[in-house]
């Protein structure tokens, strides 16, 4: 359900969408054990989809290539680069919201 | 997560947010460029042509439909010539917008407000030359009804019509990467990509080069080793003949320099040349007479030798309208016609013919730093004023330049002497004549269209399916006074020293017919001095290529399409056929003489050996090309030693002569340009000299790579096809080819100049076109059509290129996209 929310963002607002809808989810969540790697892996995900829902495999490929050594990164690195950027919006983003909602203790939350 | 603070996480985010939204140092805001949306990655979207799209560009008269083919070229066909013009705007843009924009931007050195400070002497050399205050200049100055006018709003029309309905998933790559936008296009920038083709075909102050040479070996050694008159003669123009015509001369030593030239008045060192191969920017042209055809039609193949880039510099088109209009060929991003092609009666292309029309004159000042008049006869002027301001990527003035202008042009203060610069690119236009050309019937309308042709002079070759084939040299060429020469810098206190007229056109270079059966430019002188000796140019490169295209056009009296074809890349070099017996005679002579010890002479052997049995030709797997251009280098570096000067890297040859003249001092044992000055006490020979370079060249050459039998030319030789921004990933680098410096498909220096576009057409009664250009119809590096014409390119195939009369005329299948475009108030 998050990645549908991420990448529906994601297309009609922005990328910023990411860390909002991060937000908001730990928000929401509260507490969980992998609450932010949800959130990341809902995020990558979302954009992943987004990816391969907007162009064919071919012209992404080829962009990955020569966009990603624009950047000195080989092609799967690139596409790697992205989503990882995702995640690590949406699991820090999630992680903070969550933290909001308990009134950010300084330490750590127990497991469970 | 759930072991780390949420302040930790806190920070983090933070740190994201900043790198998404701002980015850090070179690194661009990551999340707009990531974005899988509206980021890089929405031009993987736009890889591919939408099937069916409809648009509207404004002022549209009537519906155009565009068709692309399986080539992706869009062949266009509207009721009037404007809307084809406007169509041709709205798809050029859609394939090449930020090529267009970075072409106009180099014109008018605005580049730094995309690329930061950088690019920011770049950009004042450009406004220094005054480009673009010369095409606003002319269009300010332009018949608002005149079709360059007309063409050139219907034009704008269409680009902007592309960028106005730009949604953020359109805009292409580079834009992102620039962290930059598409700026609107202004009819007037079609005239500044016509005067940046100008600084790329006419920009040569040799005056500079030849003051601080006189400065140093002395007028007379200048004026031979640099002659007005190629010492090889192989016209454009058929004259008396035999060709090609050896005028060997004996060259004068080095001398003083005249107590009048002194090096503290000449700028800094510019040019030195010897790495950039002399050909490295050129063409060929020829046409061939239906009596020497297999077919009996007219043949005509070009193919221009310029910057390969990545966008290429062509954009290939069919336009077809009333009024006359049914053209095909290629286009330049921001021009509204097709430059070289052919229509249903005619093919034509051009090669450069580097004629001299910049001339330099030394001025008197009457203030070193803040003039206000220059002096001329007698009395003081004054001088105009243009300020120029430099704006860098956020808006912030990075500098502001006072340009100076006399009646001839801008000044320039590089040394201590002042110089005005008259360039005739910054005074005419031809896109008028580029217009009409393509509209011809037959050879002598074109001719007729072409007479308008002002600068950069072109050598046009066309023909026509009656059988008529003609070539004629075209532009305004300067007369000056006094013995016409342009090549030396001129007094600029007398207007005496001004240019008094221009060539009338009956004494342009010109054949029509010829008997021999074809002609034939690779940029060489184009008249005989001994039909005209009258001054159009200086220093013309050596005609090797039209030697060897002139040869095999000869020898094959039943010429085909397919045959043009291979002529287009033949690896044959009649440099190395010239060169190569004379270096194996002398080192013969050398190694009998037993020069140096017997190392050496084993050595001198071998290289000889080695030379001996080459075929003189450049193809992929040669290796006596790698033997006998190391040779060539090292002689050069080794004979012309009084060339050599103190550039502020390192020490550098001002100019290196053409290989003519090296023929010169090869046939000359006696010459003391063969004595090396670095050399004290001893003096070398000829036969020394080039021992010691055959043998240095075989060591350079094992040294680099390996055993004889390992060495290859494309291992040593590549073409280099940049993209506009020079990123290696967006590029295509290190790729083999076949050819040389000086063959008919020429690769020298750093690879990055060549054959942009190979074309061969037959007049038949349907004409029939064949080409090629290296890269693809698209500047979105993700689209399948951004490289996809190379592989063919590479191994010297030409494509062929469809023509139809109407846009029914396509096989299905055959046609991947479609767009009808529509007026705005249609839509």
């Amino acid at each position: 359900m998050l990645a549908v929310l991420i990448a529906a963002g994601t297309m009609n607002l922005g990328w910023w969408c990411v860390p909002v809808l991060g937000v908001l989810y730990g928000a929401a969540r509260g507490t969980g054990e992998d609450l932010a790697l949800e959130a990341g892996v809902g995020a990558a995900l979302g954009w992943a989809g987004v990816l391969g829902w907007s162009a064919p495999p071919g012209p992404l490929w080829q962009l990955a290539v020569r966009a990603g050594g624009v950047f000195g990164l080989p092609g799967w690195a690139f596409i790697a680069t992205t989503l990882l950027f995702a995640g690590l919006l949406a699991a820090t983003a999630a992680h903070l919201g969550s933290g909001a909602r308990r009134g950010f203790p300084l330490r750590p939350h127990p497991p469970g | 997560m759930r072991f780390v603070p949420p302040a930790l996480s806190g920070l983090v985010l933070l740190a994201l947010l900043w790198l998404g939204f701002f980015g850090a140092g070179p690194v661009p805001p990551v999340g707009l460029v990531l974005d899988p949306w509206r980021g890089v990655w929405a031009a993987a979207a736009s890889a591919d042509l939408p099937p069916q799209p409809l648009a509207a560009i404004p002022g549209l008269m009537d519906t155009v439909r565009v068709v692309y083919d399986d080539r992706a070229v869009p062949h266009i066909f509207a009721r009037s010539e404007t809307d084809a013009y406007r169509a041709l705007g709205y798809v050029v843009a859609r394939d090449r917008l930020f090529q267009l924009e970075m072409q106009t931007r180099a014109s008018a050195g605005t580049l730094s407000e995309v690329l930061g400070r950088p690019v920011l002497e770049a950009d004042r050399m450009q406004r220094a030359l005054g480009l673009a205050w010369s095409a606003e200049r002319e269009w300010a100055a332009v018949d608002t009804a005149s079709a360059v006018a007309r063409a050139a709003r219907a034009y704008a029309d269409g680009v902007n019509a592309w960028i106005d309905h730009l949604t953020p998933r359109d805009v292409p790559l580079e834009y992102h990467l620039l962290r930059s936008r598409p700026q609107r296009w202004k009819p007037q920038y079609t005239l500044y990509l016509m005067k940046r083709m100008g600084y790329t075909l006419a920009f040569s102050t040799e005056e500079r080069q030849r003051d601080r040479l006189a400065a140093m070996i002395g007028d007379s050694a200048v004026s031979a080793l640099f002659p007005v008159h190629a010492p090889i003669q192989e016209p454009i123009q058929p004259g008396p003949g035999p060709y090609p015509r050896y005028d060997v001369r004996r060259l004068p030593p080095p001398s003083q320099p005249p107590p009048s030239v002194a090096l503290h008045r000449l700028p800094p060192l510019e040019v030195a040349s010897g790495e950039a191969g002399e050909d490295a920017v050129g063409s060929n042209n020829w046409a061939v007479s239906p009596r020497r055809s297999a077919t009996g039609h007219a043949l005509l193949a070009g193919d221009p030798h310029l910057d390969l880039t990545l966008p290429s510099i062509w954009y290939e088109v069919h336009l077809s309208a009333g009024e006359g209009l049914d053209v095909y060929g290629v286009t330049i991003p921001g021009v509204p016609s097709v430059v070289i092609g052919f229509n249903r009666d005619i093919a034509w292309s051009f090669t450069n013919t580097g004629s001299d029309v910049l001339d330099l004159y030394a001025e008197t000042l009457n203030h070193r730093t803040h003039p206000t008049a220059y002096r001329l006869d007698g009395s003081w002027r004054p001088l105009d004023l243009r300020i120029e301001r430099y704006l860098g990527t956020r808006g912030e003035v990075l500098a502001v330049d006072t340009i100076y202008h006399t009646h001839r042009g801008p000044v320039s203060f590089a040394g201590s002497q002042p110089t005005s610069m008259r360039w005739l690119v910054l005074e005419a236009g031809s896109t008028q004549a580029l217009l009409q050309a393509q509209k011809a019937h037959s050879v002598d309308q074109w001719l007729r269209a072409m007479e308008s042709f002002r600068t950069p002079a072109q050598n046009g070759v066309v023909a026509d399916r009656s059988g008529t084939i003609a070539i004629r040299s075209t532009g305004a060429f300067p007369l000056r006074p006094g013995d016409g020469r342009g090549d030396r810098l001129r007094d600029g206190t007398t207007s005496r020293s001004d240019w008094t007229g221009y060539w009338p056109l009956t004494r342009y270079p010109f054949s029509r017919n010829p008997s021999q059966g074809y002609l034939v430019s690779a940029n060489q002188e184009p008249k005989d001095p001994r039909v005209d000796p009258g001054y159009l140019g200086s220093d013309w490169p050596p005609p090797w290529r039209a030697i060897r295209i002139n040869q095999l056009l000869a020898a094959d009296s039943q010429v085909t399409v397919d045959a043009m074809r291979r002529l287009q890349t033949d690896p044959g070099s009649a440099r190395a056929d010239a060169v190569v017996p004379l270096l194996i005679q002398i080192g013969r002579a050398a190694e009998a003489a037993g020069t140096g010890g017997a190392a050496d002479t084993a050595a001198l052997r071998q290289a000889l050996d080695l030379l001996a049995q080459w075929d003189r030709r450049y193809t992929r797997d040669d290796a006596g090309a790698v033997l006998f251009e190391f040779t060539v280098q090292e002689l050069q570096n080794r004979l012309w030693d009084e060339l050599l000067a103190h550039s502020p890297m390192a020490l550098r040859r001002v100019a290196t002569p053409g290989d003519a003249v090296l023929l010169e001092a090869l046939r000359d044992s006696l010459t003391p340009w063969w004595d090396d000055r670095r050399t004290a006490g001893a003096v070398e020979g000829r036969d020394d000299v080039v021992a010691a370079s055959l043998t240095a060249a075989l060591a350079r050459a094992r040294q680099a790579l390996g055993d004889p039998a390992k060495w290859r030319w494309d291992r040593v030789q590549h073409a280099n096809i940049y993209h506009l921004l020079q990123l290696p990933s967006l590029s295509a680098l290190d790729l083999p080819v076949q050819g040389g410096p000086s063959t008919i498909s020429p690769s020298s220096g750093n690879g990055r100049h060549g054959p942009s576009w190979r074309m061969v057409v037959e007049l038949g009664p349907e004409v029939k076109g064949f080409g090629i250009y290296p890269g693809g119809q698209s500047g979105n590096p993700a689209s399948a059509r951004y490289l996809d014409r190379l592989p063919r390119w590479l191994s010297g195939q030409l494509d062929t290129l469809r023509f139809p009369r109407s846009a029914d005329e396509f096989p299905a299948g055959q046609t991947p996209a479609r767009l009808t475009l529509t007026g705005t108030g249609e839509r």
